[in-house]
Formats: C-alpha cells, sequence, structure tokens
C-alpha cells in the first residue's frame, strides 16, 4: 500500500479518537447525571446528548453532498468517510445513553432501531470493502471487463466457423450458447454468481455428450469447438463473479441509505413529539 | 597570462633556475631541442609540453618510458596547472609553478569547460558561483553604424553571386532601383528548389516572421513547381539580369573596384564591380563520405527523382530534411529502404518530416539504423560502424549520402573572409548590414548561417537597400521592438549589449544572435521576484543582462538526512552569468530557486532555441556542458577544493546511451564513476544467474561508485540505460587517487555503496513490484497516479471527479492498466492516465505549440490553440491522450442532481458551429484549473473524490522506498 492507508486509519485514526472521547464524556455526564438523580432525554444531561446525537444524524447525511462536490478544496472524501464511520457508530451508544436505557413500542425507539439497522448495514458495508477489493482483483486477473467481453465475442465468431463444417446437432449447441447466454440479468440473477444452468454450460455439456462418431478433420474441429466453449463458460464464470462482486459492494447500500433517510425522518417526528407534546 | 617554472629538487645544478613558459607550446626535456632543458638522465628527450588554452595552463606528458606527477598524483596524458602546484618529472626532479596574470580582467576566453572550472569562486567565499563572470567576448561585434551614407544607385556595378532564393530577392531589389546589376549562377536560377523532388511542398517557416512588405518575390508555402514559376516571374518582372552556367574562380580588388574571375561555357571573363553580394549558401560544399569506395557510382549525394528507382534496395544516410524526404520518397515508390542515423535522434528536421519517418520506422515500412556511419562500401553493400564499435553489413543497390554541408572556407578565406572560430560548422560573421570583414564584400542567406527561405529572401531585399544607404528595418525588427520594449535603446544597441555582455552568446554571428533573440524573451524584473522554484518542470535557459539573481539549492549530497533540515547553500549569478542549464540537460525538475535580488535584465531562452544553438555552434555547448559538470560536482561534493574540482571536471568525458544499451556490466574492469546527466539507467544484479534489476537512477545521481571506492575492484552490477541517455564519466583512476586525498568523496562514495547494498537486500522482497512498475512504464514518470485495489471499491468515483471537473470527460480510466499482486498482498493497479514523463513525447511535434509544461511539471493542453491534429495521440507512448469534444458548460448544478437525478443530465450543446464541434486533444492536467488546496498545493479531483483513499499520486522519486515501506 502506498500512501495513507485505509480511510479507516485517516489521519493517524482521528476520527476513531475523537468518537471515543465522544462516549467517554458521555458516559460520564450520563453517569454524574444519574449519581444526582436525574436521567433520561428530559435531563439536561439527555438533552445535551441528544442534540449531539441528532446534529450527528443529520451531519452524516451531508456525505451524500460532499461525494458529489468533485472541486471541493476541504477534506479529501476519505476523511469525511473515515469521520463518517467512526461518528456513525458511536450513535449506537449515545442514544441509550440519551434515553437512559429506556425503550418500548414508540416512535422514539423506532428512531433508534432505525439508527440500528443503517449502523450494522454500514459496518457491513466496512466489512465487505475490506474484503471484497482483494478478490475482484484477483478474479479480473489483469483483465478488464471490457476485455473479456471482447474475447467472448471472438471466441463467438469463431465457433461458428468451426461448427460450420460439422453435423447440425453442433450448430445447435453453439446457436445456443450465441443466443441463450445473459450475462448480467436482476439484482438476485447477478448476486447469486455462477449459474450452472448458463446456456454455455448447458451447450458444453450437450457437446461433450454427443455420440455422433466424427474421424478425421471433423475430429479436430469438434474437439477446438469444445475447447472454444469451454474458454467460453470460463470467461463466463469469471464475469458473473465480477459481476457478483460489484452486486456486494453496492448491496449493502440498498439497506444503508433508504434505513438513513429513514431515520432522518424518524429522528425528526421523535424530536416533534417530544417537544409538542410535553 | 604568464607562468614560470622554479626547480626546486633534483637538479643540484640548476637549482632555483626559472624557466618562463612562451605563448606558444613550450616544450620540457632533456633534448637540446627543448625550451626548457632540464639536464637528468631520468628525464626523457621530450617529457612534457605546456600549452595554454585561454588563461589555463595545460600540462601535456610526452614521454614514452618516464612519468609525469602533479601533487603526487600521477598526469595520464594531459591535465590543467595551477600557480603553486609541484609537478615531479620521473621520480627526482621537482619544479614548482608560478601563473600570473599580466593585465586583470584580461581576455577571457569561455571555450572549454576547464576554463569555466578555473573560473570558479576562491577558496576563501562561502559562495560559489557555477558559471564565468562577465568577459569580453573574444570577437568583438561588428560596429553598429545606425546612419548610413547614401549612395548613388547610378555610380553602382552590383555583382550577384548566387541565384538561390537570397540572390533572387537582391536582384528583383537592384533592377527596382535601377542599379547596373548581374546575378551569377553557377548552375540554374534556384537550382537548391529545382533539385527538389516533383511536386514537394516547399514550407514557409517560422510563421510568425513576416516578410518585407516591399518584397517584390511572392512566397508562400506551396508546391516546387508554383514557386519556381513565382520566381521566374519576379525577375523577369522587373528585368533582373541573370547569367546561369557561371562559375566564380576568384575575387580580387577592394570596394569600388572589386574584379571578379569567372568562367562560363564561352570560356574565362573577369567582371567587374563596385559591391558584390554573395549569396552561394552552402550547398556548393556537400560533405561526402571520405571513407573506403565511397567512389562506386552506385555512392550520390542527392536524388534527382525518385520515380527513377523502383525495386532497389537504397540506403539513406542522414535524418536531416533532406535525407528523410529522399527515404519517404524512395520508400513510396516500392524501394526498400534502409534510413541511417548517426545520432540517435531526429531532431534536425521539420516537425512534419520527424513524423511521417517515424511513423513509417514504427510500422516496419523503413528500415532504421541508429548510432551508425559509414565506415566502408564495398562491391554490393555498405558497412556502418555503430557506437559501441559493432559493425553492420547492408546490402544495397544506391546510397543516396545527406550529410549536410559546410561553407566553402576555403573560398571565402582566399577572398579574406575571416571566420570567427576554426569550428568546422562556425560560419563567418557579418554586419547587421550583412557586410563581411571585407569593405564591399557582402554575405546573406544560408552563407551566413540562414538557412530558411523567408530569411534569405528578407535578406537579399535588405542587403541592397543597405548598400544604396537605405534606412531598412530587417523583417523580425517588429518582432524584436516588441521583446524590447521594456529595454532602453533601440533593436540594434540591445543586440549590441547582449552580445557583448553575455560570453554564452559572443561566438554566435550577429544573425544567430537575432534569431535566438526572435525566439527568447527579455524580461525586466524588480528585485525580489521568484524566477522559478526547486523542483520547477520549466527548461528555459537565464542569461543575466543586467542586475543579479540569487539561487538556494539545498545540500543533497546526503539523502539520508531529510530535506527540511538539509542545509540551504546559496550562490549568485551576475551580469553576464547565466542558469537554469541543467534543465537544459537533463529535462529534470530545476535544482534550485532563483530569486532576483536587484531590478534585473534577464535573457530567457526556450530549451528548443537554445539546444538547437548547441547543436550548430559547439563552442556554446562546450561552455554550457562545462557549467554544468561544474556545478554537478559542486551539489555532489560542496566542498572540494577548486584544483581538484578542476581536475575533475577537465578530465570528464560525456558519454550518450541509448535506451537499453549498457553502461557498464557486473564484473567488468571499472571506467570509473558515472554522473547521470540525462535520462534515467537501472541497474541489474546477476541473482541465481537471472539478471534482476535492483533499482532505477535517475538525472544528477551518480552510479558505478563501488568499483571506483578501490582499486582492483570490478563493477558489482550491470548498468542499463532505461532510456535515451549521457552519462559524465570521471575516470577511475583519478577517483581512486582522490578518494585517497579526499575525505569528502571517500565518504560519499561509501554512503552511496552502503545504499547500494540496502537496496540490494531490500531489492528480495520488492523486486516483482519494481519490475512491474517499470514494465508498465512508470520508469519516465514524474507524476503517477496509482491505485491500491485492495481499497478501491470500484464505485468509479475518481473518473467522475475528473469529467465533472474536466468538461465532462474524464482523463483516466480506472479499469484498463496494468494490476500487479505484490507478495505482501496488496494489489497495485495504475490506471491509465498522464503520468507527465519526464521528457514528454506528446510535446515533441505539436504544430500550434498548444503543450505546456507548467513549473509543477504538469504537462497541458491548451485547447483554444489545440487544432486537433491528434500528433500528440499518436505520439504518447502510453495512450494516455484521447481525442474529445470538451464542453465546458457545467451542465445542472449539484442541488439538481441530488434531486432530480434522472432529469438533470446535461444536454449536448445545441450548436452547428464546426469549430464546437472539433475533437481535441485531451488528458490529465492535474487539475491545473481547479482551486487549490489550502496552503496553495494543486489537488487532484481523483485523489480528493476517492471514499476510500486507494487512488494516490506519488512522485516516483519516493515511489520505490514507498512501496519497500508500505506493502506489509
Amino acid at each position: 500500500m502506498i500512501g495513507p492507508r485505509t480511510f479507516l486509519e485517516y489521519r493517524n485514526y482521528r476520527y476513531l479518537k475523537i468518537s471515543l472521547t465522544l462516549l467517554v464524556v458521555s458516559s460520564a455526564a450520563y453517569f454524574v447525571g444519574d449519581l444526582q438523580g436525574g436521567r433520561g432525554g428530559d435531563t439536561w444531561t439527555g438533552y445535551g446528548i441528544g442534540i449531539i446525537a441528532a446534529s450527528i444524524v443529520f451531519w452524516l447525511m451531508w456525505i451524500g453532498v460532499r461525494k458529489r462536490d468533485y472541486a471541493s478544496i476541504g477534506a479529501p472524501l476519505r476523511g469525511w468517510v473515515s469521520a463518517h464511520v467512526y461518528l456513525g457508530m458511536t450513535l449506537l451508544l449515545l442514544v441509550p445513553l440519551h434515553s437512559a436505557f429506556e425503550f418500548g413500542l414508540n416512535v422514539h425507539t423506532l428512531a433508534y432501531a432505525l439508527i440500528c439497522v443503517t449502523v450494522l448495514s454500514g459496518m457491513l458495508g466496512v466489512g465487505i470493502y475490506a474484503l471484497v477489493p482483494t478478490e475482484m482483483t484477483r478474479n479480473r486477473n489483469n483483465i478488464t471487463l471490457d476485455a473479456m467481453l471482447e474475447r467472448i465475442a471472438e471466441i463467438d465468431s469463431e465457433c461458428r466457423i468451426a461448427a460450420s463444417g460439422l453435423p447440425d446437432y453442433y450448430a445447435q449447441a453453439v446457436v445456443l450458447s450465441l443466443d441463450e447466454t445473459t450475462i448480467g440479468g436482476t439484482i438476485r440473477d447477478q448476486l447469486s454468481g455462477w449459474n450452472d444452468d448458463c446456456a454455455t454450460s448447458r451447450a458444453l455439456r450437450r457437446l461433450t455428450r454427443s455420440d455422433i462418431e466424427l474421424s478425421g478433420e471433423a475430429k479436430e474441429e469438434e474437439r477446438k469447438l469444445i475447447e472454444l466453449i469451454a474458454r467460453k463458460e470460463l470467461l463466463l464464470k469469471q464475469i458473473s463473479r465480477d459481476l457478483r462482486f460489484k452486486g456486494i459492494l453496492d448491496l449493502w447500500l440498498i439497506v444503508h441509505v433508504p434505513a438513513a433517510f429513514a431515520t432522518c425522518a424518524a429522528v425528526g417526528v421523535h424530536v416533534f413529539v417530544v417537544f409538542w407534546y410535553r | 597570462m604568464s607562468a614560470t617554472l622554479t626547480v626546486m629538487e633534483g637538479l643540484p645544478d640548476q637549482a632555483g633556475q626559472v624557466f618562463e613558459v612562451g605563448a606558444e607550446t613550450t616544450t620540457l626535456g632533456r633534448g637540446l631541442h627543448c625550451d626548457i632543458q632540464l639536464a637528468d638522465q631520468s628525464i626523457s628527450r621530450l617529457h612534457a609540453e605546456f600549452v595554454w588554452q585561454g588563461d589555463v595552463l595545460i600540462l601535456i606528458h610526452r614521454s614514452q618510458v618516464n612519468r609525469t606527477f602533479v601533487n603526487g598524483v600521477e598526469v595520464p596524458d594531459r591535465q590543467p596547472i595551477e600557480s603553486g602546484e609541484e609537478i615531479q618529472f620521473a621520480d627526482r626532479v621537482v619544479l614548482r609553478v608560478k601563473i600570473e596574470s599580466e593585465v586583470t580582467a584580461a581576455g577571457h576566453d569561455p571555450v572549454t569547460p576547464m576554463k569555466l572550472s578555473s573560473e570558479l569562486e576562491s577558496e576563501s567565499e562561502p559562495i560559489p558561483v557555477e558559471n564565468s563572470p562577465p568577459a569580453p567576448p573574444k570577437q568583438a561585434p561588428q560596429p553598429i553604424t545606425e546612419s548610413h551614407e547614401r549612395v548613388d544607385a547610378a555610380k553602382l556595378r552590383l555583382a550577384i553571386i548566387g541565384a538561390g532564393p537570397a540572390g533572387i530577392a537582391a536582384a528583383v531589389r537592384a533592377a527596382e532601383h535601377g542599379i547596373q546589376h548581374v546575378l551569377y549562377e553557377r548552375s540554374v536560377l534556384a537550382n537548391t528548389i529545382v533539385k527538389y523532388q516533383k511536386g514537394k511542398l516547399v514550407m514557409a517557416e517560422p510563421a510568425q516572421l513576416p516578410l518585407q512588405s516591399d518584397l517584390k518575390v511572392v512566397f508562400e508555402e506551396a508546391a516546387r513547381e508554383q514557386i519556381l514559376e513565382w520566381w521566374s516571374a519576379a525577375m523577369a518582372g522587373v528585368g533582373a539580369e541573370l547569367i546561369d552556367g557561371c562559375e566564380i574562380l576568384s575575387i580580387e580588388g577592394e570596394k569600388g573596384a572589386f574584379k571578379i574571375q569567372a568562367r562560363d561555357a564561352g570560356g574565362a571573363r573577369t567582371i567587374e564591380a563596385t559591391h558584390i553580394v554573395l549569396a552561394i549558401g552552402v550547398q556548393g560544399d556537400l560533405r561526402k563520405f571520405g571513407v573506403p569506395g565511397d567512389d562506386q557510382p552506385w555512392v550520390t549525394y542527392q536524388l534527382d527523382d525518385p520515380q527513377d528507382h523502383q525495386d532497389k534496395r537504397v540506403i539513406v544516410v542522414g535524418v536531416g530534411d533532406a535525407g528523410i524526404e529522399n527515404a519517404l520518397a524512395l520508400a513510396e515508390n516500392g524501394n526498400d529502404v534502409t534510413i541511417v542515423n548517426r545520432r540517435n535522434e531526429i531532431d534536425r528536421a521539420k516537425p512534419m518530416n520527424r513524423t511521417a519517418i517515424e511513423a513509417k520506422i514504427k510500422s516496419g515500412e523503413i528500415n532504421y539504423l541508429t548510432n551508425a556511419s559509414a565506415d566502408r562500401f564495398e562491391t554490393d553493400g555498405a558497412v556502418f560502424r555503430t557506437t559501441d564499435g559493432s559493425e553492420t553489413r547492408v546490402e544495397c543497390d544506391l546510397v543516396i549520402g545527406r550529410l549536410g554541408a559546410t561553407p566553402p572556407r576555403t573560398f571565402l578565406e582566399s577572398i579574406g573572409v575571416e571566420f570567427p572560430s576554426s569550428d568546422r560548422e562556425a560560419v563567418p560573421d557579418v554586419s547587421e548590414h550583412y557586410e563581411s570583414n571585407v569593405p564591399g564584400l557582402y554575405m546573406v542567406g544560408a552563407l551566413v548561417g540562414y538557412p530558411l527561405i523567408k530569411n534569405c529572401l528578407n535578406q537579399g531585399y535588405e542587403v541592397v537597400e543597405h548598400i544604396l544607404g537605405e534606412p531598412v528595418k530587417p523583417a523580425d525588427e517588429p518582432v524584436l521592438v516588441a521583446k524590447f520594449l521594456d529595454v532602453d535603446g533601440s533593436v540594434s544597441e540591445v543586440l549590441t549589449q547582449i552580445h557583448e555582455t553575455l560570453p554564452t552568446f559572443g561566438p554566435l554571428t550577429s544573425v544567430q544572435l537575432r534569431s535566438l533573440m526572435f525566439e527568447s524573451k527579455l524580461r525586466v524584473e524588480e528585485a525580489g521576484v521568484v524566477l522559478y522554484r526547486r523542483a520547477d518542470f520549466d527548461n528555459t535557459f537565464f542569461s543575466v543582462l543586467e542586475g543579479e539573481v540569487e539561487l538556494t539549492f539545498l545540500d543533497n549530497s546526503d539523502p539520508a538526512i531529510p530535506e527540511n533540515l538539509r542545509q540551504q547553500r546559496k550562490s549568485s549569478r551576475g551580469q553576464g552569468q547565466f542558469f537554469g542549464e541543467d534543465g537544459l540537460i537533463s529535462g529534470r525538475r530545476r535544482g534550485e530557486t532563483v530569486t532576483t535580488t536587484s531590478r534585473c535584465v534577464l535573457v530567457e531562452t526556450p530549451r528548443n532555441a537554445m539546444t538547437k544553438i548547441t547543436r550548430s555552434v559547439e563552442e556554446v555547448k562546450k561552455v554550457i556542458d562545462g557549467a554544468y559538470v561544474n556545478s554537478a560536482l559542486m551539489t555532489l561534493f560542496p566542498s572540494l577544493a577548486s584544483g581538484q574540482r578542476k581536475r575533475l571536471a577537465y578530465r570528464a568525458e560525456i558519454l550518450t546511451h541509448r535506451a537499453g544499451a549498457v553502461i557498464f556490466k557486473e564484473g567488468d574492469e571499472p571506467d570509473g564513476l558515472h554522473l547521470i546527466r540525462r535520462g534515467t539507467v537501472d541497474i541489474y544484479k546477476n541473482h541465481e544467474g537471472v539478471e534482476e534489476q535492483i533499482k532505477s537512477i535517475r538525472a544528477g545521481e551518480t552510479i558505478g561508485e563501488m568499483a571506483v571506492t578501490q582499486a582492483g575492484q570490478r563493477r558489482a552490477a550491470t548498468a542499463r540505460a532505461s532510456v535515451d541517455c549521457e552519462t559524465v564519466c570521471f575516470p577511475t583512476e583519478l577517483m581512486l587517487s582522490l578518494v585517497e586525498s579526499e575525505r569528502e568523496i571517500r565518504e560519499y562514495l561509501e554512503r552511496r555503496e552502503q545504499d547500494f547494498i540496502i537496496s540490494t537486500v531490500r531489492h528480495q522482497r520488492g523486486r516483482g513490484t519494481m519490475m512491474w512498475l517499470q514494465k508498465s512504464g512508470g520508469k519516465e514518470a514524474t507524476d503517477l497516479l496509482m491505485i491500491d485495489e485492495t481499497l478501491c471499491i470500484r464505485c468509479d468515483n475518481c473518473e467522475k471527479a475528473c469529467a465533472e471537473t474536466h468538461g465532462g470527460v474524464s482523463r483516466l480510466d480506472r479499469e484498463a492498466g496494468a494490476t500487479y499482486m505484490t507478495t505482501g498482498g496488496s494489489a497495485l493497479h495504475l490506471p491509465t492516465a498522464c503520468q507527465h514523463c519526464e521528457n514528454p513525447k506528446c510535446m515533441t511535434d505539436c504544430p500550434p505549440d498548444a503543450l505546456n509544461r507548467d513549473p509543477n511539471g504538469e504537462v497541458w493542453i491548451n485547447d483554444e490553440t489545440c487544432i486537433g491534429c491528434g500528433n500528440c495521440e499518436s505520439n504518447c507512448p502510453y495512450s494516455v491522450i484521447k481525442m474529445a469534444k470538451v464542453d465546458n458548460d457545467p451542465g445542472p448544478g449539484l442541488l439538481m442532481r441530488l434531486m432530480f437525478p434522472k432529469r438533470a443530465v446535461k444536454m449536448p450543446p445545441a450548436t452547428d458551429d464546426a469549430a464546437a464541434s472539433v475533437k481535441k486533444a485531451v488528458k490529465c492536467d492535474l487539475c491545473r484549473e481547479l482551486p487549490k488546496k489550502r496552503g496553495g498545493e494543486p489537488r487532484a479531483a481523483c485523489v480528493a473524490s476517492c471514499p476510500t483513499g486507494a487512488i494516490v499520486r506519488i512522485d516516483p522519486d519516493i515511489y520505490v522506498d514507498e512501496i519497500y515501506e508500505r506493502q506489509g
């Protein structure tokens, strides 16, 4: 690794340190308040921690804006991400401190539940970011996706030529591979990765199970065709793995982003309710 | 200067005797014929000689048997000596040298590198001065007379010799004035152009130079036939007289009464003239091979019509415009063409020609032989010797030597014309009115160093006006007037001042100087202005005309000391001195920061113009090379005594190495310590039978230290030029003797040796990465964009950021490019993006000069001047330039994009304007137009927009260490 390490280590764990400090100070305030007989959201300690937590929630949302401000001259995006991760995780403890560990079936606890969903999906994302990229590189093996697709197109035309001198049975298998092979598909398809039911795999099975007796040049052509289809299958596997990894990299966001918006809404309702029905 | 030698030891009979060293070569020995006779049997008959080179005394060892030492160090063949040094001849005779300058500030002669060293600071001065102090030029510039007596046109009889563009322009102008004149031509009108291939496009360069407004000879870029038609029409239109087929044999007499002996088809004739205009060009004396077998009929020096040759094996020798054009035409005609270059770069040709030939060489349509010169011609082929000594034999049916030409010097000297130097390439000097040192004899055009047609036409016109005493401004006058606006004095006064003040430009003729200034900038700066900063990338050459500047550089001698703790050294440059020369040579970052300390008038010359001058005027090259060696030595060994530094500089040899060439091989006897002057050198070591690369060393550093620390050592590794390189070699025996006596050198070499050992050990781990980086093109980078793929989440925010900040076109392709899994588990990826090469190939051929290089090294394209020709795209070896339509409309704002991502799509510009739809060259410009970071540092949008920190920009100077440190 060259230059600054991961966003987690940004500026020598600056935001981890800030977050831990925040937690220690908040806990201390909580326990001091507890000893003095007052705790809960409606004490000064509770208000203080609540305001901090709510501010963090809204600040965390701002990353969506910062991410798109490409000409920004402020801190680099990885610094923002670092702060986003650590400060986001503090919410898991800050909110219970704010509510004095009181939960119930109400909109207040709903807000916390949504925070938990958002934070946990975020942590999952961090985990995915730590593991998947290396696997992707390994799978890619120095070939770009475009290059793989080009190679498949080449193989397809070579298959056509090879099959032209063989019986129909072979041509049908090639047509199956050519016409019915799909790449990508639905999110589920992408995430499920390689599927043995792929048209090319079926074509390969057909070719290998052929009981047509061939000889001489035709035999040679058959061998060549099998090799081409096998190679195509391998490339397709590589591509489907790549797409699967890409899907995984984005998957957690499907939970994280809507949950974050929902959190914002719930926190807004929580604040409104608290002050309206006071 | 005068010098004496006093006998100190070894000769009891002659003890204390003082010998004078004469102005000429002074011989020393036992022989009776010697100027200095030393009566001792151990002394050879002719033992040594002393000669003056400028004001430096050189000792030349002549004896085959007995040795000579200076201060205990043996003299190999020659060496400069200084006052106070003791010379020992054979085993016992010792003489002490005393050198005195007769007159203070006597004629300095900035000719040899050694001379430059001798003008170093005195030892007591803390501030070193690297190049020569102001000195009157060796040759006083021609007096420039502004007012000129008007001459009665009726009394003039003008002989114009040579009917090229200059001669034609002169004859036409003379006819217009009604001057009695004849234009004499050895062959036919415009012979040079007649000899061009049919239909050849004649270029009209330089574009910014206007033609004299009254010139009646039409000229612009056109086909050969068109030009000939225009010129014949111009001659006929005014009734200019031409006698062709007339050869000039001699010129006698003086202004007002010249007698020219000539010979034409009708026999000998004598021409009488009051004034002569010589416009004979340089074609008259085409350079010949001068090697065995060059008298065979198929060894020729010109190509009349390429149509005459088909299916032949042809060798074209020479890569000037003529050679390239011949080669291209012959190849087009179905011949098997080999073009031979005696060096390794095609740099004297016009960019268009160069591009064309390089494309043909690349595609294999034309064979290319570099660093080769003809050795001999056999019955059916030519043998070339390459610079590494090997022979290459090429079978052929035809050889065309396009070796350039020299001025017909013998003829000119026979008629009394003086040359400024003995240099083979030297051209005679003329006054600003083109009058030679022979009054009444004028010379114009290629003969005085001006080969371009536009210049010839202008000069032909102007010379007639000058002869008449009519005031005429040279055609480039308006350009120079604009350049000189900020300084006092007329153009000619400023030019005279430059010529007198700047010794570097002393050897230039006034015409060459004009052309240099045509391309240079004259800058007037107040005190305290920073001209450039250390690590800047611009590479102009500065000369101080007035005022003083201060150079601040860090002591680089110990890489172990962090940069911020290194000592700052200061130096100054005053009137007549120059700076910025190492950028000129190496193309590397500036080594120092330069600030004006008083009001300064500076000449800033672009690298290209300077390189052209250094190539055609050897003396300027010597001065600059000398200064380079000197300042490099000063950086390497800051406290080395000037005498020792001088010795090193004097013995240093500049070597050139082609990309891939072995500079030295592991196990070889060492030839010396190499200082890399230009390029990058890769160091390889044999590891279990396999040659593995240890590291890369860049310009400004040394290689081969280990073998010169102790006698008998052999090369510990192999050094190979990574790109085209130049090294300065300090010979082994000198280094060995200095290691003994100089602690600083010893320590330096030991430190480098230790570094090398550490590198070798570290390399065990990082070698794969290094090899990969080198292979992927990192070796030329000055700014590498690299992605750690273990962190890259493939969000493509880097590409989006680049496109969003650069008119909708991303200049980086994240996915493309090489990837390498290191042993430590990192995956390094070089996305396809400009790495801002040390010597950018893209910049070599941009017709509108739209490619620029900023002080911070970034190479950027001015999209206003880019004409979309695609030269840079095809010249880039790394395919990082693409042709694209750039749309500078920023598109929907951030809020729109956030709220309506689907609708907030930028619409293509609704214009039919053809200009707007031209694709232009785009590439990474290091976000030069984006706001800088706090503190002024540039910020790359791609790096700042990476959410995980996977993408980084790194300085390749440190990437190797970074890789070793970080790869886990």
